[in-house]
């Protein structure tokens, strides 16, 4: 019933969520770097963006640095990352968002914290700026 | 390096003959000029010295006689006692001269000497033999011209002596000298090579050092290199192998999903153990990557902010401990800098507070609790729990690789974690234990003070 949209650069994991995804009735689309999601975000703004940390040509907390750069109200799409545990901690304070997952997750995390996503819709808060920029904003 | 090796060799062998030349010359400049000396001073001069006091006698026999012979006032006895003495002196005197080493030049010298000397013997006994004074006139007289002569004869020989050994003195002289201006381009050259031998083995020893400060630098760098190679090894895995398990990980809830639910209870099984199997794997990948970059150089200039980063990972740990019943505790918190990353700072606390979770569960009081303490450059944080504690004697054990406390799964990678990442910054992390009371982890880490200017890339949160 929600509209996705998946960004990382493994095209089988991508696959197997959407497939996960679309079971459970959503819709979903797929990006397999930072800047073909920012591309599909130009089409249309999902109600939720699942976003892997290292991709090429834009990783993860550059899309999101240009989401909430850009406005035209993708600043306000609520972000899932999803990444290895050592990174996440660090990535998930400095994007600001709730919604984490740490790889390798199960679909019961993957799917409780999608739920959670959808339902309360909270948008990132940095408590600094993204890439260091030192900013605080709310 | 064989070219190193026998420039090495090579100067060792230059520097071993130059000391060798250097006392060899020493050693025959040294010997010619003490035998040459030693001439001068055994021979010569003390030839010169006894023809000398021949002399003097001779003069002052010739002189007693003259005053005899001339009926001269004064003490006839006297007189003549003094003239026996000064006979026997002469005597003495000459063969004192005699005892004194032959050199060739003097050939038949010292035999007319001698020669002379009987002569005034004579003419001085003849002239004591006569009253004092003769009496007849013409014999003293004669006797008075006998005297001149062998006076003179006398004066002759020793002159011609003297002349002779002051030729000899002379001449050693010259050599010495002589010796010595030839010995100066000798000694010069010497001093050249003396020179030359310090100024080459300093040479050798500073290339040494050098040479063992740049192989230093080499391993040094060597080391930085590879450990930079294993962190961005360890990431690249991380990335590679962590998207392929969640894919695996979501194809089997899928799988498990779409089972009808009766009758497939083998398949059921199957695929819960290969999610079980999963979550090992996860496990180990994780711990595995903590350990190897726990082994990475630290950043200078890291800093983190220690009561935040405890705040924050207490509080990422709350629904856990919630859910597994366990009350967490935090208490007096320092407020301080320390010199490390926050990421290091939360897997060293994380690390521990994990642990101790785990070590409660199932005990009748399941507490965890954290305390900062102040020493005196260094901060001390402490994760106490309630568990069962550590078997004593295994303190030290439980921070190696590998091995595991009890029963808790896990490879036992979690606490030799903790001690690389703790003893990288210049920490250390240590346990106490009271078995069957609880265990209280700790770690230190090095204060900075609060005015230190750090490099741009320190993160600092503020709480809330």
């Amino acid at each position: 019933m929600a509209d996705i949209l998946v960004v990382d650069d493994d095209p089988n994991l991508a696959e197997t969520m959407r497939d996960l995804l679309e079971i459970e009735g959503h819709t979903v689309r797929l990006a397999l770097d930072g800047q073909s999601g920012l591309d599909a975000l130009g089409d249309r703004l999902p109600d939720l963006v699942i976003l892997d940390i290292e991709m090429p040509v834009l990783d993860g907390p550059g899309m999101a640095h240009r989401m909430l750069v850009e406005n035209a109200g993708r600043e306000k799409v609520p972000i899932l990352l999803a990444s290895g545990f050592a990174d996440l901690c660090l990535v998930v304070a400095r994007v600001g968002t709730p919604y984490f997952v740490a790889k390798p997750c199960d679909v019961d995390d993957l799917l409780g914290m999608v739920g959670r996503a959808l339902t309360e819709h909270m948008p990132p808060k940095p408590r600094f700026g993204i890439e260091g920029s030192g900013a605080e904003m709310e | 390096m064989p070219h190193y090796g026998s420039f090495l060799g090579l100067a060792l062998l230059a520097i071993a003959l130059g000391l060798v030349a250097l006392i060899g010359g020493a050693v025959y400049i040294s010997g010619v000029l003490r035998s040459a000396a030693e001439s001068m001073s055994s021979d010569a001069a003390p030839a010169i010295v006894a023809l000398k006091s021949i002399d003097v006698d001779v003069q002052e026999l010739a002189a007693t006689l003259e005053e005899l012979l001339a009926g001269m006032p004064g003490d006839v006895v006297i007189r003549r006692s003094r003239i026996q003495r000064t006979l026997e002196r002469a005597h003495d005197d000459f063969q004192a001269y005699m005892a004194l080493p032959a050199s060739g030049s003097e050939v038949g010298l010292p035999l007319e000497l001698q020669r002379q000397l009987e002569e005034m013997d004579l003419v001085a006994r003849r002239i004591l033999a006569e009253p004092a004074p003769p009496p007849v006139a013409r014999t003293a007289g004669e006797l008075a011209s006998e005297l001149h002569d062998a006076a003179s004869g006398i004066d002759r020989a020793l002159l011609h002596m003297s002349r002779l050994k002051a030729a000899e003195l002379q001449s050693l002289s010259d050599r010495v000298s002589a010796l010595r201006h030839r010995a100066l381009p000798v000694i010069l050259l010497l001093n050249v090579i003396a020179f030359a031998v310090a100024v080459a083995a300093i040479v050798i020893a500073y290339e040494l050092v050098r040479r063992a400060a740049v192989l230093e630098q080499k391993a040094r760098e060597q080391s930085e290199r590879r450990a930079g190679e294993l962190e961005a090894f360890s990431v690249r895995i991380a990335h590679d192998l962590l998207s392929p398990l969640m894919t695996v990980s979501l194809a089997l809830g899928l799988a498990e999903q779409r089972l009808p639910e009766a009758g497939n209870d083998r398949t059921r099984t199957a695929l819960e153990r290969a999610r079980a199997s999963l979550h090992s794997v996860k496990r180990l990948v994780n711990g595995l990557l903590a350990f190897a970059r726990a082994g990475a150089q630290k950043q200078p200039g890291a800093r983190a902010d220690l009561v935040a980063v405890v705040q924050e990972v207490m509080e990422s740990f709350g629904p856990i401990a919630e859910q597994a019943g366990v009350e967490l505790r935090t208490e007096a918190l320092v407020p301080s800098t320390v010199a490390c990353s926050p990421g290091v700072l939360t897997s060293l606390l994380s690390n521990l507070v994990q642990n101790a979770i785990k070590f409660v569960k199932g005990r009748e009081v399941r507490r965890v609790e954290v305390r900062v303490l102040e020493q005196t450059s260094l901060v001390r944080v402490e994760v106490e729990d309630t568990g069962p504690g550590i078997a004593p004697g295994a303190e030290s054990v439980i921070f190696e690789p590998y091995v595991r406390i009890g029963a808790h799964a896990g490879i036992g990678l979690g606490l030799a974690t903790v001690k690389r990442l703790a003893e990288a910054h210049g920490g250390a992390v240590g346990v106490w234990s009271e078995p069957g009371a609880g265990a209280t982890f700790w770690f230190t880490l090095p204060v900075v003070p609060a005015d230190d200017s750090s490099e741009p890339g320190a993160e600092s949160e503020e709480p809330g």
